[in-house]
């Protein structure tokens, strides 16, 4: 299913779509999903950051061992290495099963089709996931090591996705009834909460852009992490530059989403549209934390005694946290973005929360 | 709710549709994006960068173009030396016995090629997996993130290291290198590798110290090859390779050594000659640490703190017209010293030219070689702490006895009487008392230090260098 079909689908609710009920299954299980990616994300950072992608050489066994049997007090008492490496794969194959057994879930209870073309679709994602991590370990390439980092947040965002669409603010919605905060009663309806809780084009733009900016940072940053040694001081700057100059505006365009979203009494819309916020502050923190445990201060160095006597540790604990903090959170804001992207254009499709009172929707 | 309140307006439709081809439009931007970034990563196999910097100078220098002698010399290193994933030592090196300790040929090829690990958490490919983000595939100290460091990574190339225990213009010992590597330095990009010190990792600290004088005596002998060809050999008639110059008029590729048999032996007898010197320059660097003769009042100083008198009569020292430490590092090691100076790696393509280091349009053909924009080297403001050679009382004596390689800062000419031509030992002592005392951190870390058991007998024992390894935990 293409994109196009999936977005069409997602705005034009088929009569299928109105007349059944969401499954509530498939959103437990895409849930779960999103629960097990984000970790799997952090276990892989790690293994980049120990250079550990290679502590089992062969792929899908481990070491001549069916994966799945192969000796626990080994794995466990081996080196790290070899603990977090082994680990990423069983980890990942729980991932794999869960995502099949998501899709028997939704070809069972969804009564979208979409949905059950996007479960499939979280399917096929998942195993060319695999089967490119694998070839990054059978070809001992760490340039197919850096495409699987790079689609990992990708498959997240796509996990985010089912989970969002599953969700049942997503069918009430659709549905056109009033969000939370309005269903407990505590909305009043008046011509400031219409701005307030309305929705137009520019905020669905800025967000998809704020999505779009948050997936370009983790290329940017996937380039400065997998650095090749061929690569330019000169390119090497200017990829810096861009990454530094794109945090800039993703933290700028976060704000005035964030701002604008967080006053609305959806509450669906203004808690990760606060969250945002808050992920991209810990993001720059984190990033500059990144920065100077990798390189150290950019200056200072002669003229304050704690940049003059900093001395970076290659590969300390609380480093490679930090570095491995920086790859797991940059992952969440594109999920956290395109989890309130999704959650905006639904609103703009359906209307603002009053339009169940037969208040214009406000374009902003 | 009905179905019909929601049921899309021809505006809706418009708006939706515009919103299809919107977002397919970012879809395929970001594909482009993702294209984009990744194109040009699957890069073949990795190669040595020439040394174009010190071509370029030696064409200004010499007014010969030495582009077909670039591409000869790495001819020649290829086949002595073998490729960054094949590394390998020239004969000279492998099979003389008084080298044979220097670089142990199945630990260069560990730390070479790319990164991998095994069962038991070995890790190969150490040098790229550590080293050569900052110090390049070469050693040139061009890595991707060099242009992000102050000072500059080191270029092995030059045979030149900054923090050593051996006199200017010597070769560091493989203990000063485990040092810098085991412990950084502090307020520059070069990390702590302390894991290396745990048994489990000794041999990938020794393998890291094998690659890193590897690269060294390869580039040092690079230098040589370049600038022979431009002294010694006629490139200036040469437009590229199978030019119409005789062979003994160039440096003779191995490919070709059938057809100039004789002078081609003669070339690489010459050659092999120049390795030995260097290797050898390395492997005696250990003869050539000094005995640090024992701080003044030692014993007293296990109990007490520094005595005021000899911090006086350093400060005396350091104002004073025998060190004149003062007109660099400003009154009281504060900074602001007159002198903006270069090192000796930036000087040597721009001062020593006659170019301006600030003169960014006459140095283009170096930046296009690959250089790096010059960068003035101030004198250290003492009163940071954290000195990058190491902030134990022997390395500061021995950073003032040799001074720095590379910068401007100068050996002290040591002599055994009180006179206007050096400094005595007691006078070096003296020094260091009134450095340290600028700094109350250090003054701590100088305390623990010299109560140290080990450290103190060592001393005694004149075992510098053991004490200069083992003090560095103390920076």
């Amino acid at each position: 299913m293409g994109i196009e079909q999936i977005m069409s689908a997602t705005l034009s609710p088929t009569d299928r779509e109105l007349s059944s009920t969401p499954s509530q299954w498939l959103h437990r299980c895409a849930v779960l999903l999103v629960c097990l990616v984000w970790p799997l994300i952090w276990i892989g950072g790690l293994v980049t950051t120990y250079d550990a992608g290679m502590a089992v050489p062969d792929w899908p066994g481990t070491y001549g061992y069916n994966m799945f049997l192969y000796p626990i007090g080994t794995w466990l008492s081996g080196p790290f290495d070899l603990f977090i490496e082994h680990g990423h794969r069983l980890l990942a194959s729980l991932v794999g099963l869960l995502t099949i057994y998501t899709l028997l879930v939704a070809i069972r209870t969804e009564p979208r089709r979409w949905i059950i073309g996007l479960t499939a679709a979280t399917l096929v994602a998942v195993i060319a996931q695999g089967v490119l991590g694998g070839l990054r370990v059978v070809l001992d390439q760490r340039t197919l090591a850096m495409l699987h980092g790079c689609l990992g947040p990708a498959f997240f965002a796509l996990c985010t996705t089912l989970a969002v669409v599953t969700s049942r603010w997503w069918w009430r919605v659709g549905e056109g009834e009033p969000g939370e905060a309005a269903a407990r009663g505590r909305n009043s309806v008046g011509r400031n909460s219409v701005g307030r809780n309305s929705v137009g084009r520019g905020m669905v733009w800025a967000v998809g852009v704020l999505a779009v900016l948050c997936y370009l940072q983790l290329l940017l940053g996937a380039q400065l992490r997998h650095v090749q040694a061929t690569t330019s001081p000169v390119g090497f700057s200017h990829i810096v530059t861009t990454h530094v100059a794109t945090a800039g505006i993703v933290a700028l365009v976060s704000v005035a989403v964030g701002v604008r979203l967080g006053r609305c009494d959806d509450l669906a819309l203004s808690r990760p549209a606060r969250g945002l916020i808050g992920l991209v502050a810990l993001q720059i923190g984190l990033g500059l934390s990144t920065w100077v445990v990798n390189y150290g201060f950019p200056f200072g160095s002669d003229r304050w005694p704690w940049a003059a006597r900093y001395v970076i540790q290659s590969k300390g604990f609380a480093e490679s946290l930090i570095v491995t903090g920086h790859v797991a959170i940059g992952s969440l804001l594109i999920a956290c973005s395109v989890m309130l992207w999704l959650r905006v254009l639904r609103r703009f499709r359906h209307g603002p929360i009053e339009s169940a009172a037969g208040i214009k929707r406000v374009m902003i | 709710m009905s179905r019909s309140r929601n049921a899309p307006t021809s505006r809706d439709a418009v708006r939706c549709l515009s919103l299809h081809r919107s977002t397919s439009a970012c879809a395929l931007l970001l594909l482009g994006g993702c294209v984009l970034l990744l194109s040009g990563c699957g890069r073949g196999p990795v190669a040595f960068e020439p040394n174009a910097v010190f071509a370029a100078q030696l064409e200004q220098e010499f007014d010969q173009p030495l582009a077909a002698a670039e591409s000869d010399v790495q001819a020649i290193l290829v086949d002595l030396f073998g490729t960054p994933d094949a590394p390998r030592l020239p004969a000279t090196i492998a099979e003389d016995p008084s080298l044979a300790g220097l670089i142990d040929p199945e630990r260069l090829v560990r730390a070479a090629g790319a990164v991998s690990s095994d069962r038991d958490g070995a890790h190969v490919g150490l040098y790229r997996e550590h080293c050569s983000a900052c110090h390049g595939i070469s050693g040139d100290g061009r890595g991707p993130a060099a242009l992000f460091q102050n000072p500059y990574p080191r270029d092995y190339r030059a045979g030149v290291f900054k923090y050593k225990s051996t006199p200017r213009g010597a070769k560091p010992t493989r203990e000063d290198l485990a040092d810098t590597i085991v412990h950084g330095l502090p307020g520059t990009g070069m990390p702590a590798f302390e894991l290396l010190v745990e048994d489990e990792h000794r041999d990938d600290l020794e393998g890291l110290l094998d690659y890193v004088v590897y690269l060294s005596i390869r580039g040092e002998l690079e230098r040589r090859l370049l600038l022979a060809a431009a002294t010694e050999f006629d490139y200036a008639s040469d437009s590229g390779e199978g030019s119409s110059a005789e062979l003994g008029d160039r440096l003779i590729r191995p490919a070709d050594h059938d057809s100039a048999a004789a002078a081609y032996a003669e070339q690489a007898e010459w050659i092999a000659g120049e390795i030995r010197e260097i290797a050898t320059e390395w492997a005696t660097a250990d003869e050539q640490v000094p005995t640090i003769p024992p701080q003044p009042d030692a014993e007293e100083r296990l109990t007490r703190s520094t005595p005021p008198k000899s911090i006086a009569l350093g400060r005396e020292l350091f104002h004073g017209q025998i060190a004149n430490c003062s007109s660099c590092h400003g009154v009281d090691g504060a900074g602001g010293g007159p002198l903006a100076d270069y090192d000796d790696w930036t000087k040597e393509w721009t001062t020593q030219l006659g170019l301006d280091p600030r003169d960014r349009e006459k140095l283009e053909p170096f930046f296009d070689a690959g250089a790096l924009p010059p960068r003035p080297l101030p004198a250290r403001r003492l009163t940071l702490g954290g000195f990058r050679g190491g902030s134990s009382p022997e390395e500061i004596y021995l950073r003032i006895l040799h001074g720095i390689d590379g910068t401007p800062m100068p050996a002290i000419n040591l002599v055994e009487e009180e006179s206007a031509t050096g400094l005595t030992s007691t006078q070096i002592w003296q020094l260091v008392d009134y450095v340290l005392s600028l700094d109350d951190r250090d003054d701590v870390a100088r305390d623990d230090v010299a109560r140290d058991d080990g450290a103190r007998d060592a001393v005694a024992r004149g075992e510098v260098a053991a004490v200069v390894f083992e003090s560095g935990a103390k920076r």
